[in-house]
């Protein structure tokens, strides 16, 4: 059972899973793919990765599967896949949500405060309830 | 190679003061060693001026109750930091120091409801200072004086004060530190990074202050202590040296005798025949009279008894009530609850107990006195018939 600080998966958080989703990997990997996926809009800092693998095993996301020298392998548990999936439909409802906002008719969102509607910018509008 | 010693500007806990410190000390040029005594001193060596970045990253948890903090980085958290241009540098309590001289390298912590989650260790420990703030707040005061403050107040004098003041201010500090780090906890966990570049030097002289001033109050306290906690030892003298008059009846009064003879002896871890007098802020007269004497009248002996007085001279009438009931509680096993209250002239209150041996506990305006009293046989004089009379010496 995830513990309760990791019910809500953080933006650093989803990437790990990410990486490891895709494959077994150690800590320099994972900062790697990190940077490469998000096209360097995303680094890992190496407190914030190392916090985020010791938690991840304390939750039962991931396992230790080697250890050579100082390099640590993990991977993936069912609970992490499970995490990552669940953050990910998330996510996938989000874009979804914002999709559809997107298509709807400028004039016809309630609420509209004052102004013609090319006075007013998205970010300062009200959502819709979809 | 040049070294260097400072003091450490900043409190342990304020880890973002002290990140902005160190970097303005390599900016000209010191780089930290180590930190020593705690937090209180910094070793720095000298090395060309730089822009650098210092950042602290909590310890990983220690595995058990009985493990103690880490004080190296394992091998992956080196791995990593290394990899990402961070150098370990230094251990303090639950953090770990690391520098960063490339500017294109990532921050240590990009995530701060990461690092919150990091905090767990010093939070733990966030506990114990709270146990001790109680302790210091609630037991430590009960536990010192046990019932009798107002006896320690006038007898310890300005140390108890002072005391009392070091109490305060230890627990002032703490409450700072569980604020602290308590706010920022809360600060990373809703999301908001920690501050960069803070102004350390806002309340550095706030820090200096609060560590030494501790200090200082302990030896001040020390000093007082050891010289208000000997009087009675310090003053004691023979009767036979006590020449002035005294606030209440000896023996000899008592039975309105011509001679004594009494020598000072030592018995029963006590000197018998001695007389301590001192004074403090709250109780300008002290007395612990001793006596143990055979008292005679034309040759005749007319009381064979020993006395024990504590007597008080206070500042106020309630002080000196507090002080009357603390030496009745000093008196041997539940007699306390055996004592009654009796009517003696001009006296505002008294407490009798005749058993085990004769107790006497009198009040008048500031002034109170506890009086044990002894006869070796049933001829010579009881309390309640000297009572009166030690009433009357006493009231004057």
């Amino acid at each position: 059972m995830p513990k309760k600080a990791l019910e809500t998966l953080t933006e650093s958080m989803f990437y790990v899973l990410m990486a490891f989703s895709c494959a077994e990997c150690c800590g320099i990997d994972v900062m790697n793919f990190v940077e490469t996926q998000t096209g360097g809009a995303l680094r890992l800092g190496p407190a914030t990765l190392y916090t985020i693998l010791a938690k991840f095993q304390e939750a039962g996301y991931l396992v230790q599967t080697s250890v050579s020298g100082r390099k640590r392998t993990y991977a993936i548990t069912a609970a992490g896949r499970s995490a990552y999936q669940e953050e990910l439909d998330r996510l996938r409802r989000c874009v979804a949500h914002a999709e559809q906002a997107a298509l709807l008719e400028y004039r016809s969102l309630p609420q509209l405060k004052g102004g013609s509607a090319d006075e007013n910018h998205m970010e300062s509008r009200p959502l819709p309830d979809v | 190679m040049k070294t260097t010693w400072r003091v450490v500007p900043c409190p342990m806990y304020d880890i973002e003061g002290l990140q902005s410190w160190l970097e303005d000390m390599a900016a000209q040029g010191w780089f930290l060693v180590r930190f020593h005594l705690g937090c209180t001193l910094a070793r720095f060596y000298r090395d060309e001026p730089e822009t650098v970045r210092y950042r602290f990253s909590a310890t990983r948890q220690p595995s058990g109750p009985l493990d103690l903090m880490p004080d190296l980085p394992d091998a992956e958290e080196w791995q990593l930091s290394s990899a990402a241009g961070w150098h370990y540098v230094a251990p303090l309590n639950e953090f770990f120091l690391y520098r960063c001289e490339d500017p294109a390298m990532p921050d240590l912590n990009t995530d701060p409801q990461v690092q919150a989650l990091s905090l767990k260790a010093v939070r733990k420990n966030i506990f114990w200072w709270v146990v001790y703030l109680l302790w210091l707040t609630l037991f430590s005061p009960a536990i010192n004086f046990w019932g009798e403050y107002a006896l320690a107040l006038v007898e310890l004098g300005p140390s108890v004060f002072i005391m009392l003041l070091l109490e305060l201010l230890l627990a002032a500090a703490v409450l700072v530190r569980v604020l602290h780090v308590e706010g920022l906890y809360r600060r990373l966990k809703r999301g908001i990074p920690m501050r960069l570049g803070k102004d350390w030097r806002k309340y550095s002289m706030l820090h200096y202050l609060q560590s030494t001033l501790p200090l200082a109050l302990t030896v001040v306290f020390l000093i007082l202590f050891f010289q208000s906690v000997g009087w009675k030892e310090d003053t004691r003298r023979a009767l036979t040296d006590h020449t002035e008059p005294l606030p209440f009846a000896t023996l000899k009064e008592l039975v309105d005798g011509d001679t004594v003879i009494g020598e000072p002896v030592y018995k029963d871890g006590k000197i018998y025949n001695s007389i301590s007098v001192g004074g403090g802020p709250l109780a300008p007269v002290m007395i612990d009279f001793q006596q143990d004497a055979v008292i005679q009248k034309d040759g005749e002996t007319v009381l064979n008894a020993a006395m024990f007085v504590d007597y008080y001279e206070t500042i106020s009438p309630r002080l000196a009530r507090q002080i009357g009931r603390e030496l009745m509680g000093k008196w041997p096993g539940s007699t306390e609850d055996k004592a009654v209250s009796i009517e003696l002239d001009n006296i505002d209150e008294a407490y009798i107990c005749a058993q085990p041996y004769g107790l006497l506990m009198m009040r008048k305006g500031c002034r109170v006195i506890s009086i044990t009293y002894f006869t070796n046989t049933e001829q010579d004089l009881q309390l309640e018939e000297a009572a009166p009379i030690m009433a009357e010496y006493f009231a004057q």
